[in-house]
């Protein structure tokens, strides 16, 4: 079974992508990391990440290769 | 692409996780699009399909109440009767092409 993303090395992969804003809320089932300058949350569980948002899709494309990089392989 | 009973078969991603017991990771994407439309948010739903249909014709799009959806894409309406409609576009990471170019034409029909 493969985890869910490493969220430390979440907000690193996002440094790197020019998101740089990361503010990480740790809860029972799982982090909620903020990007307050960028208008969007991620919801990080075990077998789902839901991001919630409200850039373009440059954005999304940074997004989705940070949450790519760190998410565990087979 | 897999070995299946000694055959090479070509079979969908999310099929050969599941037998052979793989939970993926799921990533999901969810924008918000702010519409003035007043009235129920049923007929903003049923107007959002008929763009939609005229757009992507070929594809399967059903409608349930003020919720829409097309492959991965979900569009979901609310709003109070008199108010402006939020309009939530969420699609999984597979269908970002689809995904965004909803969210585009949406985009670009409130403006």
């Amino acid at each position: 079974e493969l985890g869910a993303p490493d969220v430390d090395a979440l907000v690193r992969e996002l440094a790197r992508e020019g998101v740089g804003d990361a503010r990480v809320e740790r809860g029972p089932d799982g982090c909620i990391v903020h990007l307050p300058r960028h208008d969007t949350l991620l919801h990080v569980e075990r077998h789902a990440t839901h991001v919630f948002c409200e850039g373009g899709a440059d954005l999304r494309q940074a997004l989705r290769r940070a949450i790519a990089a760190c998410l565990p392989s087979v | 692409l897999c070995v299946r009973d000694n055959r090479l078969s070509l079979i969908d991603i999310d099929e050969m996780c599941d037998e052979i017991g793989i939970n993926r990771h799921v990533i999901r994407f969810t924008s918000t699009v702010r519409f003035e439309d007043p009235g129920p948010s049923v007929k903003t739903a049923e107007k959002l399909k008929t763009l939609l249909a005229e757009k992507l014709e070929g594809w399967t799009i059903t409608i349930s109440e003020a919720n829409i959806s097309v492959e991965s894409v979900l569009i979901k309406v609310e709003g109070e009767d008199d108010s402006t409609k939020n309009i939530y576009v969420s699609w999984t990471n597979q269908d970002e092409d689809l995904g965004s170019y909803i969210l585009g034409l949406l985009q670009s029909m409130v403006q």
